[in-house]
């Protein structure tokens, strides 16, 4: 169905047969030195089925024959039909040495030999015909006999350059490239990293040392003019250029010339020092300048290593893109469409870290364009179309960003029915005007709709809104584009790296962020004081738009004087919001890195960066800060064992009442606080963050009551749950403690179970919303 | 199964001993990435407490968990704490993947052995630690 250049075509598969016989060398020899566990045989039954798969997909019939052979003795092994013997191992390794001469020839250019296939069969018949024959139980500590092993026809290893050699086997396509561990690369991209971090403290150093040599220079050079200054002024008085006027100097004595012609010398050797410091002064500075000029030179070298590392991780995105072409035709084959599909710029290279994302946000819009935009066959030939839909895939590389368009010729999305929607879902008001831009990004928008029944594929689950949000994920906007009857085009661009990117930096009270700038439209002052600012709306450039602060969103206190507050104008997609900061920093060239997997969850940063001098930075994701109108609150999961660990704060004054709540909530793996009144109570908590308190209403020092109402008046500990325990039975204590606050209200002696259905209704549920 | 078991030598097994409040939690000692100081230390907003921030190290950025929040330890002083990277093996679409979270310790951690069929509930098991509190989707309040 696909039409694919079949040599592009092999080139991937040849990568990935690669992949899946190393899979097989590394599992037969596994099978034949440890016992056999099923996690193994599956590795290989899936390893055996991709085989198959992709090497019919290239027509290698006879390849996919034996893989289909193997995956069928897997099987059998999987479900215990048969045992993994030696023979049967002796087997497999067989086959798939079969199957890498077979591809050597066809890496090499030459055809399958399509003989061998009845040779490995016979083969297989003959080995399972025996292990058949064979005890049940026989195991592999049983040796078996290994001579029809021996006498295996050579079929295959004619071809080998170097029979025999199986560790040659591994390198048959690619002499010239190495496999490296992505874990490998990512650890030198850190490493360059720290490099990046030292060697801007090196740049900022030096910069600092050319002052201060500066310094030194100008300083020297006062020295030495003084210095001249005085000589000149000095010899200016040597006896030689005195004027006598009065003819009675001329009678001071030697020894004063003496001090003179001293004096004179110490200038002099003055000047020559001076002299000397400014000749190593000028060497210094040279020094440092030519110091200055290697670590620049290294900031360019680590430039370089920088986007060559990063470069390693670059995929061909049609190693994507071919993952579709199966989908696809199980796609039109279930909704009854014939589709034709189209794939071009397969050799653009992409991040791995954005290929492997980019998996489900596209395979979501083929299954729309599949499932809603392409007619059926009758619709198209009516509508006198060709009867096949055309699907495009296509990628190609715009600076720094890829751009990938998946188009579909078939009914196009109607603008009308959008509005129509919108109108009906409150979203719009029936006598908005909106451009068909506007009223495209409709479809963006959470929980919109216009398909009347949801569909098992592409109506349940992800919609358009989650494709714009795992795009955003990569730092990449989603756009459409439709002419009714006739196409529908998503665009979407990613950074084609998500190592080094240009970012602005801003804070939000001391903490620091960064947003790619490749998402910001511009950035504009607002006046916080003045009416503009009443509500989340600003107007820009004739627009109202939706505007959120960053420091309010985060519960961190603003340091900005609220009067000219920058606004980060982005693009979301289907709308321009304005993000509200404390201050603009600056921008910088960055590596971004992928947010640790245990802070996976946080969406609203889309990864960190690390400055110069060491600070960790977050990346703000706004598609994930406008989404909706809401307000991300952190949640902790809730603790798989149950009450583990959950604080308990028993008060009461009577010592056995304590003992005995607390040996009943010991066992049930509380930890438990104890205190004989409310003023030690109120120390506790002033210390421990408790789950639940249970107090006595009658207690020296400080009474229950007052106790609850103290905590109620607290902001800190007014949620905390309180149980009161007493012995005091009447209707009349339990609604003046109930009314005080207490939540529950048990009566001595309390029997297990009540107290546990309190723990439960306090404690288990506890309500996050 | 029973014979392969009485055959299998009992192996000391050596800890990372570290400590939060009055508690001191273990850690397998082959899972101690190592031991620095818990500085520079940077917020997360939006995170639970028991995120007490992020260090970079080594061009990783690393979360660093404070159990306290999380177990019943009693408070902890952290003027001057240390912090235990642990590495944590990770399966992502059938790929291993390593990652690493710290945790603080007031004190400078000590290393114990014992033999490995003794067993502590305060033995973190750091894998599924990683699983149940790493952080998932945001739950998402309306305003």
């Amino acid at each position: 169905m696909a039409e694919f250049d079949r040599s592009e075509l092999l080139e991937y598969f040849l990568s990935e047969a690669e992949n899946h016989i190393n899979t097989f060398d590394r599992g037969i020899s596994e099978l034949e030195t440890t016992p056999v566990h099923d996690a193994l045989i599956e590795e290989l039954f899936r390893a055996a089925h991709t085989l198959k798969g992709s090497a019919a997909l290239v027509k290698l019939a006879t390849t996919s024959n034996i893989a289909h052979k193997m995956e069928d003795i897997l099987e059998k092994i999987r479900d215990g039909e048969i045992k993994a013997s030696r023979d049967i191992i002796e087997l497999l390794s067989h086959m798939l040495d079969t199957i890498k001469g077979l591809i050597q020839d066809i890496a090499a250019g030459r055809d399958e030999n399509a003989q061998i296939e009845q040779e490995v069969f016979n083969k297989v018949e003959e080995v399972l015909t025996k292990e058949k024959g064979a005890p049940a139980f026989s195991d592999s500590s049983i040796p078996t006999i290994t001579e029809s092993t021996q006498t295996l026809p050579s079929a295959v290893p004619e071809k080998r350059e170097v029979p025999g050699r199986r560790k040659e086997d591994f390198e048959f396509f690619s002499g010239i490239s190495v496999k490296v561990d992505v874990r490998k690369v990512e650890e030198m991209l850190n490493l360059i990293g720290e490099i990046t971090i030292k060697k801007n403290y090196l740049l900022q150093k030096t910069k600092e040392t050319e002052e201060i040599s500066d310094e030194i220079f100008f300083a020297g050079r006062r020295l030495l003019s003084e210095v001249n200054n005085f000589a000149e002024r000095y010899s200016y008085a040597l006896p030689g250029n005195v004027k006598y006027t009065d003819p009675l100097l001329s009678e001071f004595g030697e020894l004063e010339f003496d001090r003179y012609d001293e004096l004179n010398l110490f200038s002099r050797k003055l000047q020559e020092i001076t002299n000397d410091i400014a000749e190593a002064l000028k060497d210094l500075s040279d020094f440092f300048e030519s110091l200055g000029n290697n670590v620049k030179t290294i900031d360019n070298l680590i430039k370089l290593l920088r986007t060559d590392v990063s470069e390693t991780r670059m995929i061909d995105i049609g190693r994507l893109f071919q993952r579709f072409i199966r989908p696809v035709k199980d796609m039109a084959k279930q909704y009854g469409k014939k589709i034709e599909l189209l794939i071009s710029g397969g050799d653009t290279k992409i991040d791995r870290v954005i290929f492997e994302r980019l998996f489900d946000p596209l395979i979501h819009i083929i299954r729309n364009a599949i499932s809603h935009g392409i007619e059926y066959p009758d619709e198209r030939l009516k509508k006198e179309k060709k009867e096949e839909g055309l699907l495009l895939l296509t990628a190609r590389r715009e600076g720094n960003t890829v751009v990938i368009e998946i188009n579909d010729n078939g009914r196009g999305i109607n603008t009308d029915t959008l509005f129509g929607e919108a109108v009906k879902k409150g979203l719009l008001t029936p006598d908005k005007k909106l451009s068909k831009e506007e009223l495209l990004s409709l479809i963006f928008v959470p929980g919109f709709t216009t398909s009347e029944s949801t569909d098992m594929a592409s109506g349940r689950g992800m919609g358009m809104n989650a494709v714009r949000r795992l795009i955003s994920g990569i730092s990449g906007v989603v756009e459409v584009d439709t002419t009714v009857g006739l196409s529908t085009t998503f665009r979407i661009k990613v950074p084609s790296s998500l190592a080094i990117m240009n970012t602005i930096i801003f804070n939000s009270g001391d903490i620091e962020f960064v947003m790619p700038a490749s998402l910001i439209e511009q950035i504009i002052q607002i006046d916080m004081t003045t009416g503009e600012k009443d509500s989340d709306m600003i107007s820009y450039r004739g627009k109202d738009i939706y505007t959120k602060d960053l420091s309010e969103m985060f519960g961190i206190v603003s340091k900005a004087d609220n009067v000219n507050r920058p606004v980060i104008i982005c693009n979301v997609t289907d709308k321009k919001a304005g993000l509200i900061v404390d201050e603009i920093l600056g921008q910088e060239e960055t590596i971004i890195k992928p947010l640790n997997r245990f802070l996976g969850g946080l969406y609203i940063y889309s990864g960190t960066t690390i400055s110069g001098d060491g600070r960790v930075r977050f990346v703000i994701n706004p598609v994930k800060v406008f989404e909706e109108h809401i307000q991300p609150v952190a949640v902790m999961p809730s603790i798989a064992e149950g009450y583990e660990g959950r604080r308990i704060l028993v008060v009461d004054d009577s010592i056995s009442v304590r003992k005995y709540v607390s040996a009943f909530l010991e066992a049930r793996r509380f930890k438990v606080y104890t205190a004989t009144n409310g003023v030690e109570a109120l120390n506790i908590l002033e210390e421990t963050p408790v789950d639940m308190i249970i107090t006595d209403l009658e207690m020296p020092v400080m009474h229950g009551y007052e106790f609850i109402s103290r905590i109620k008046g607290s902001y800190r500990l007014k949620e905390i749950p309180i149980v009161v325990l007493t012995s005091r039975s009447s209707e009349k204590h339990k609604e003046k403690a109930l009314q005080s606050g207490a939540h529950d209200y048990l009566i001595k002696p309390f029997d297990e179970k009540s107290l546990t259905e309190i723990l439960k209704k306090h404690l288990y549920t506890v309500d996050l919303a | 199964m029973n014979s392969e078991f009485e055959k299998e030598p009992i192996e000391e097994s050596t800890y990372c001993v570290f400590k939060v409040g009055e508690k001191e939690f273990l850690l397998p000692v082959k899972l101690v990435k190592e031991v620095v100081d818990a500085s520079p230390l940077f917020p997360v907003p939006l995170t639970p407490e028991y995120v007490y921030g992020v260090i970079p190290l080594r061009g990783r950025i690393i979360p660093v968990i404070d159990l306290s929040k999380i177990y019943p330890t009693g408070k902890p002083d952290y003027n001057d704490a240390k912090l235990v990277i642990a590495d944590v093996e990770l399966e992502l679409m059938r790929e291993a993947i390593n990652e690493h979270i710290g945790f603080l310790s007031e004190t400078l951690p000590y290393f114990v052995s014992f033999s490995s069929d003794i067993s502590s509930d305060d033995i973190i098991n750091v894998k599924s630690f990683f699983e149940t509190f790493r952080l998932k989707e945001l739950w998402y309040g309306r305003v």
